[in-house]
């Protein structure tokens, strides 16, 4: 007799359960319930998203190459001028230190881009630790990882690793940087790359400790928010909090009610402030439109602020323009046009997926979308929610991913196609973490694993 | 067979991985596998479940207390298969459970919340056993081992025998990497489809399934190292 001939799954299954032993101790509860009373929820709404890195289209590419040479030479200026301050480059746009002239801005029309057929194929994570966060950048993707370091792929394939101090970090691309932020509040730091690695500069300056959740870049500077208050820069790495950021003692209660949110309510103290978007005349951020809502997330009948400076909010409409019941998930702006995505209610205890885009953040306009392509991956069908749960810009374009792995693309944000299935579809992943680079697009779940889709024109 | 306990018995010395005590001495007898969907609390329906992530999920930590009442002996079983110890699966269980707490705004789709926190309860399997490389020397008896985990699945296998099996068994199953193990957890305790254990361990379907495969072999060649 061997080992083969044993190994029937009757034993292995009486083996295991054996192996598994009885059930789990009575105290255990107990104890698990303290450890979560002692611990911190993380605070980070659905709607975090990569922001606008720049084209990498060979007109763009020379574009961008000119743009180099004037911000290297600008940079030298500068820093003659001004004794050394920081220049930063966003996008197109120069960012110029505080105090100083406005800076120059990039196109703000859509223009078509290359988002051609994907080719997927499974990524295998190196290193011991869990990718949690993913971005795009110019340079291509990057990974945080919950050891703390920052890992990207290089030319020949393989990865390239950076430490990070002890933290929860997140990436968010500004320009050709990227401004790393913990969950934690305590610091926040600028990372720059040098050949074909990424270093780790100063420090941003808070006004006071702040986890950072998202990071927006416009032509008046930048704004980072944790989800409750905001603070922003001219374009330096000194940050003010904003004196007057969007509050719910502005609103007057409303009878809002979106379907699929009645319960997730409660226990989120002060409320978030939404999805944010950054377009040429300043910052525009969702809140909820009843101040009784601004727990809830996504964000219900969402009413729109407006700051031309990062510092002083007003309400740009009392009402929704997502229309009645709506709620909003994610926006992701490139070029001067915006995609957010969300549901409809479609009865009083359900809702559908719907897409808005909008030149302007304030009026929106509802897109219909195609149909998925391909059938539910999951055994029993009624699990597929097709729920849009991320959006993100790059430079091809948009893409709209759902909670059962099948993406749509567009590239101009308003005529939006069914992307071919993915190697997520049928095999349960679960979609976490979405990042649009030039030319690839990272999915990871939470996991040692991703996928990365190739694309090009 | 005999009582091999008690006849014939020779020492065997062992080198193992993070044994606990009561299961080298006492060599409990086999639990009936737990179905799945199983309950410490009373079950409740799928959208009463589901709300009750939806409401952990906003910070309410009584909803939590009532998915931890709901999930706790399913994960410490399956961490306790994976790991082969009580302290390694009583710490494992409870890190995925806090982690669960703080990452669960992250979730999109609380109707995944199993698949979910499986997924976590295997990771941090994985980082228990990285940090806890524990080995004890430890004597058990060996008849003829072969034959008695050939009976493992025999119900009237005597006691002794199906405890000494269990511990062969149990030893080869310890030589295998984490993932290996988790596998075959997820398939011969928890009984999830392939699609699930895919979820579970971040896999396409089909690597899913020809890890399985290679787990069994893996095992195979353990035992017949445990056997010679």
């Amino acid at each position: 007799m061997n080992a083969r001939t044993m190994l029937n799954d009757a034993a292995l299954d009486e083996m295991i359960a054996w192996r598994a032993g009885p059930n789990a101790p009575l105290d255990l509860a107990a104890q698990i319930v303290a450890s979560v009373g002692a611990t911190r929820q993380r605070r980070r709404p659905w709607w975090t998203r990569v922001q606008v890195p720049p084209s990498r289209t060979p007109a763009m590419q020379a574009a961008w190459a000119i743009m180099l040479i004037g911000l290297l030479v600008a940079a030298a200026l500068s820093a003659a001028l001004v004794g050394g301050e920081l220049l930063r480059r966003v996008n197109e746009l120069v960012v110029t230190p505080r105090n100083s002239a406005p800076m120059t801005w990039g196109p703000t029309t859509v223009t078509p881009s290359a988002f051609g057929p994907i080719t997927w194929r499974t990524l295998d994570v190196p290193g011991s630790g869990w990718w949690w966060h993913v971005a795009g950048t110019p340079y291509g993707s990057i990974a945080v990882e919950d050891t703390q370091v920052l890992r990207w792929p290089v030319a020949d394939g393989s990865w390239q690793q950076l430490a990070l101090p002890d933290g929860d970090w997140r990436a968010f691309p500004v320009g050709s940087d990227v401004i790393v932020g913990g969950d934690a509040g305590d610091e926040a730091f600028w990372l720059h790359r040098s050949g074909s690695t990424w270093v780790i500069g100063e420090p941003l300056d808070l006004d006071g400790a702040m986890g950072v959740i998202d990071v927006y870049v416009g032509p008046r500077g930048i704004v980072l928010t944790d989800g409750t208050s905001i603070q922003y820069s001219t374009g330096d790495r000194t940050f003010v909090r904003a004196a007057q950021p969007p509050s719910k003692t502005k609103l007057q209660p409303t009878v809002a009610t979106c379907a699929l949110l009645g319960s997730s309510s409660g226990g989120v103290g002060e409320g978030h402030i939404g999805p944010m978007i950054v377009t040429d005349r300043g910052f525009i951020a969702l809140t909820a439109a009843d101040p009784a809502d601004w727990n809830i997330d996504p964000v219900c009948e969402p009413v729109v602020w407006f700051s031309s400076d990062g510092s002083a909010w007003d309400l740009a409409s009392t009402s929704s323009p997502f229309g009645p019941g709506a709620y909003v998930r994610e926006v992701a702006g490139r070029a001067g046009r915006h995609v957010a995505i969300g549901g409809v209610p479609l009865s009083s205890d359900d809702s559908g997926n719907a897409v808005w885009v909008s030149d302007d953040g304030v009026a929106w306009e509802r897109l219909s979308m195609p149909e998925p392509a391909g059938t539910c991956p999951w055994q029993e069908p009624v699990l597929c929610g097709h729920r849009y749960s991320r959006v993100v810009a790059g430079d091809a374009g948009w893409i709209i991913l759902d909670g059962d792995g099948f993406a749509w693309t567009s590239t101009d944000g308003r005529i939006w196609h069914a992307a071919a299935g993915w190697p997520g579809s049928g095999a349960g992943w679960l979609p976490q973490e979405l990042a649009l680079s030039p030319g690839s697009i990272v999915e990871i779940s939470l996991g040692e694993r991703g996928v990365i889709g190739v694309f090009g024109p | 067979m005999g009582d091999l306990l008690g006849q014939g018995r020779r020492l065997r010395r062992t080198s193992l991985p993070s044994p606990t005590p009561d299961a080298v001495v006492s060599c409990a007898p086999a639990v009936t596998a737990v179905a799945p969907g199983f309950a410490t609390a009373a079950s409740v329906t799928p959208s009463v479940f589901i709300a009750l992530v939806e409401r952990a999920q906003a910070g309410d930590r009584g909803a939590l207390e009532a998915l931890v009442r709901q999930r706790l002996d399913q994960s410490y079983r399956t961490a306790r298969a994976i790991l082969g110890n009580d302290a390694d699966a009583r710490d494992a269980t409870q890190e995925a459970f806090v982690h669960a707490w703080r990452e669960l705004p992250r979730l999109r789709q609380p109707e995944r919340f199993d698949a979910w926190l499986r997924t976590i309860l295997v990771n941090s399997c994985r980082q228990a056993l990285r940090g806890r490389r524990r080995r004890l020397v430890r004597e058990i008896a060996v008849g003829d081992p072969a034959e008695q985990i050939a009976s493992f699945a025999d119900p009237a296998a005597a006691p002794d025998e199906r405890a000494v099996a269990a511990d062969v068994l149990d030893r080869a199953f310890g030589h295998l990497p984490l993932g290996e193990r988790a596998i075959l957890v997820l398939h011969h305790l928890e009984h999830l489809p392939l699609a699930e254990i895919a979820t579970t361990l971040a896999i396409p379907v089909g690597t899913a399934k020809s890890r399985l495969f290679a787990a069994r072999q893996e095992l195979e060649r353990a035992l017949e190292v445990e056997l010679r």
